[in-house]
């Protein structure tokens, strides 16, 4: 075992060079570069500008090192991030001129908070969602058609609705100033707490709120944007978790159990449900970088400044130091975590050996 | 019993465990935001402290009108309070002074770093702001300021010539990226502090526009106390330390949120009405709106599409005015030709593909109606500007006339030779492409109906929309065959030297579609050295009737501006410069935002 997990981490190495060699290239190899692009502007409007641009560009790519040829830049890099990974030293943002990790340290938060409640979420509904529907696909016609057919239903129709279109639907109907509010105000006052802050992060004077108060405008400004992450994965989840337990009904033990004259309830949820979850959690490896992965569309309907807007803007402005800082992170994270999910799932599943 | 009972773990106390963990981490990043309350709390105790109610929002007035008397002076601080929160669509990659090159920046430094000079907004002649007076030589060479007399800045240190010294050796540093700026000062010879009130520019060669590349808004004017620097790559980092001589002083920037200004006490000039300016960044156009309608935003620039759908939105109307208008500073749209190319090199064939784009039904079909047809590239001006302007208004754009373009297809010697449904000449079809950036939807349905328009007759064009960098570099290369595109912020009176003479199609310069014409040259020439404006303009008209004769571009549409304004303010008016608001002020009891 222990042999295992040094060679699968001494495979890492290897693999991050692959990755980040990969990432360097193509986006060098990408129309347009960082320089030109903060000089002469972007976003669809050209304006008029005076003096040799030319050779001012070509002046700051070389003091940023950017004329050398790929190879001898992707060398430098390895060598500059050799000597500050372990300062935690990613480089500086090209466009921003301050160091990247200072950058992600500001959306970072935002970012896990916000996915950490979703994945929470979707765990916590998707399983019990699963469980009911596959409970049910043996069931009388009626009980099937409602919990199974109904429920697989309902989760196709969430699984395929668009982010940003259901996103500015939340928004459009629950937010200050909409419709709903209008109507509720005069007909039922008492509901008015449904209504939601369209986006951001807090209210611009919650800084004048006690303690309490202030957690609660927090939370309040995150139900759309959670609701809005939640959905489609919690839709993956529930057909993930129904399909596997449909699976294990099938199975041997459960029949042995069944004749052994156990109860159907231990059945199920002693028996099958267990064995149901292990899928669940070779799903988890992609939990580490996903909870690190903004999303810009949530980021941008919602006005959260988080780590999809960050990368989607780096991408833009070509900001070379920051793609690869992200680009790094995220891989490193998602070989951790599938190395992690492996060992858990030796852990806990006897049939899985590593020797 | 089960397979899994052999294990001390098991596949549901490993999924429990885990997401126990994510509940932690969430309660630790609660508990990790709560900290900044602390702050807020203490805040919220002095303020308790301060003003003995119990509301969860005190609100203590900073400044009690005195009750002495309706002097001009206790009625002008009557109209001082209240926030204005503006609208930003993206975030600024910097604030620096010096080398920030976005138009959000721009933005916050009008309100930061006053200028020399200023236009006045509805006359548009110049006036003084931080210069008093100035003298220009007989030769045009040299311009001299004089400063005004005990301004600070807003650190209280006195306002200096050595100042403005300072910021132009800055720009001027090859190490600072000062390229945004650097290339109008290329015929700068030196600046020269006479004395502490006195500066002197001296130019290489006389040229109309030195004297707002002097005194206007070209090189921003830092104090040399707060931005002395040994370390060049230390300056253009700096990102937010901001000590201007403006009306206000910057507050604070929340990445993502929003950037906050607040009164300069300093100031030397006319304050504005409000204690504070907002940028609030909202990156999406229906969340902004949607912002706009929880009235958490005073200002914003509209898209035409929602300018429309807020005419029968009763709730939006009944917060906001909304509110269209003229200015330089709105560009042009149009398609571009590339004169490299033999096809485009011929005038008739110019001027048939302009009779062929309808671009009257596109105002009304596709744009709202919000635009206006142009003839050329000059400020069309607008009913409120009295000045005489560089357009010919004798000039009418050219009309939607396929029968006209057949015509001069037909002299031009394009026929259907081999009956393809497409005209040729010498073997040729008469095919090109036209490119185009991503942008708004408007563009595609834009080039979609010349496309379908050209088609009619007989010229076959494609449709290619590309990534803007990608796009630039095309354009930068001349490898495009013709091109749909806009110049955006003008300014009152351009100079066309940029974009169509000769010498601006080396280099990567902006004539990209490498327009070459010894007259048109002469002419733009020629109003760079003329004083008289009268005359330049004359000058500019016959310009102006070259262009629309030989069509290098197809000239589309002039952007109005569109915005929508919270009813709470009054004297909100229209100039010839757009609006200001340094008019603007909310009686009490309308105000929204605090002391």
């Amino acid at each position: 075992m222990t042999k295992y997990v040094i060679k699968r981490i001494a495979l890492m190495l290897p693999t991050l060079l692959g990755i980040s060699f990969v990432v360097f290239a193509l986006i060098r190899f990408a129309p347009g570069d960082p320089i030109s692009l903060s000089v002469r502007g972007e976003g669809g409007n050209m304006s008029e500008q005076g003096g040799d641009r030319d050779a001012l560009i070509k002046l700051r790519m070389s003091r940023y090192g950017l004329d050398k040829p790929i190879p001898v830049q992707y060398v430098q890099w390895l060598a500059r991030m050799a000597g500050g990974l372990f300062r935690g030293d990613l480089g500086d943002s090209i466009t921003e001129k301050r160091p990247v990790t200072e950058m992600i340290a500001e959306r970072i938060g935002i970012t896990i908070r916000l996915n950490a409640v979703s994945l929470l979420l979707t765990y916590l509904l998707a399983i019990p969602i699963g469980l009911v529907a596959a409970k049910n696909r043996y069931a009388d016609p009626l009980r099937r058609a409602v919990f199974d057919t109904g429920s697989g239903v309902a989760v196709l129709i969430m699984y395929s609705i668009p982010a940003i279109v259901l996103g500015l639907m939340l928004i459009v109907v629950f937010s200050k100033g909409g419709e709903l509010e209008g109507y509720l105000r005069v007909h039922h006052p008492d509901w008015l707490w449904v209504i939601m802050p369209v986006g951001g992060m807090h209210d611009d004077q919650a800084d004048q709120l006690s303690t309490w108060a202030y957690l609660g405008d927090g939370v309040r400004h995150m139900i759309l944007p959670v609701i809005t992450l939640t959905v489609g994965s919690l839709a993956y989840m529930a057909k993930l978790s129904r399909t596997s337990l449909l699976e294990n009904l099938r199975m041997d033990y459960v029949r042995t159990a069944r004749a052994k004259g156990l109860r159907e309830r231990t059945v199920v949820y002693v028996h099958a449900v267990r064995n149901s979850l292990l899928p669940m959690i070779t799903v988890m490896a992609f939990i580490l970088p996903a909870l690190i992965g903004g999303s810009i569309i949530v980021e941008t309907i919602f006005n959260l400044n988080g780590m999809g807007l960050l990368f989607y803007t780096a991408v833009i402005r070509r900001d070379y130091t920051m793609i690869e800082a992200i680009s790094l992170i995220g891989a490193v994270l998602t070989l951790v975590a599938m190395l992690l999910a492996d060992l858990l799932l030796a852990a806990v599943d006897p049939r899985v050996r590593y020797d | 019993m089960g397979v899994a009972m052999h294990k001390s773990w098991r596949a549901s106390d490993v999924v429990i465990v885990l997401l126990l963990g994510v509940l932690i981490l969430i309660g630790y990043m609660q508990i990790q935001s709560s900290d900044r309350n602390y702050e807020r709390l203490e805040k919220l105790i002095a303020n308790l402290k301060a003003a003995p109610t119990t509301a969860a929002l005190p609100r203590v007035p900073s400044e009690t009108p005195g009750n002495a008397g309706g002097t001009v002076q206790a009625e002008a601080n009557d109209k001082q309070g209240d926030w204005l929160v503006r609208h930003f669509t993206a975030e600024p990659r910097t604030l620096n002074p010096v080398t920030s090159t976005d138009y959000y920046s721009q933005m916050v430094h009008g309100y930061l770093f006053d200028t020399l000079i200023d236009v006045d907004p509805d006359t548009l002649e110049f006036k003084g702001k931080l210069a008093e007076s100035w003298t220009i030589s007989e030769d045009r060479l040299t311009i001299t300021f004089k400063l005004r007399k005990g301004m600070v800045w807003s650190d209280g240190k006195p306002i200096t010539t050595d100042d403005i010294l300072f910021s132009y050796e800055t720009i001027k540093n090859p190490e600072v990226d000062a390229t945004r700026t650097l290339g109008y000062f290329k015929d700068v010879e030196h600046v020269k502090a006479l004395d502490d009130l006195t500066v002197e520019f001296k130019f290489r060669k006389p040229y109309f526009k030195s004297f707002e590349v002097a005194g206007g808004g070209y090189m921003t004017i830092i104090p040399r106390h707060v931005y002395e620097f040994t370390d060049a790559e230390a300056f253009n980092a700096i990102r937010d330390k901001l000590v201007g001589s403006g009306p206000y002083v910057f507050e604070s920037w929340e990445p993502g949120q929003q950037v906050v200004l607040k009164r300069n006490p300093l100031y030397y000039g006319r304050p504005y009405h409000f204690d504070k300016i907002v940028f609030k960044i909202v990156v999406d156009d229906t969340a902004a709106y949607q912002k706009c309608k929880a009235q958490e935003m005073d200002w914003m620039a509209m898209s035409a599409e929602k300018y429309v759908f807020a005419e029968d939105d009763k709730d939006f109307e009944s917060h906001y005015k909304r509110l269209q208008y003229k200015t330089p500073y709105n560009g042009y749209s149009f398609i571009g030709y590339n004169q490299n190319n033999k096809l485009f090199q011929d005038r008739r064939l110019r001027l048939a593909l302009t009779h062929l784009v309808p671009r009257e039904r596109m105002k009304k079909d596709i744009l709202y109606d919000l635009v206006d047809v142009v003839s050329g590239p000059f400020w069309m001006g607008s009913e409120l500007v009295k000045v005489p302007i560089q357009a010919d208004p004798a000039i009418e754009p050219w009309p939607f006339d396929p029968v006209k373009a057949v015509q001069l297809l037909t002299e031009a010697g394009w026929r259907d030779t081999d009956g393809d449904g497409v005209l040729d000449k010498d073997g040729k079809p008469l095919k090109f492409t036209l490119m185009m950036g991503q942008g708004a939807p408007t563009l595609l349905d834009i080039g979609s109906m010349v496309k379908e328009e050209m088609g009619r007759v007989g010229v076959k064009m494609e449709l290619t929309q590309l990534e803007w960098s990608v796009f630039e570099e095309r354009l930068n290369e001349r490898k495009f065959e013709a091109v749909m595109l806009s110049w955006g912020g003008g300014s009152i009176e351009g100079d066309p030297y940029q974009i169509w003479h000769s010498d601006s199609i080396a280099n990567r310069g902006s004539n990209f579609i490498s327009f070459r014409n010894a007259e048109a040259d002469r002419l733009i020439e020629a109003a760079r050295v003329e004083f008289d404006r009268t005359k330049r303009n004359e000058i500019y008209h016959k310009f102006h009737r070259l262009l629309h004769e030989e069509q290098p571009y197809t000239f589309l549409f002039g952007r109005r501006s569109l915005a929508a304004v919270h009813r709470r303010f009054e004297d909100v008016r229209i100039h010839a410069l757009g609006l200001d608001e340094r008019d603007w002020w909310t009686p009490q009891g309308m105000r929204l935002y605090g002391q």
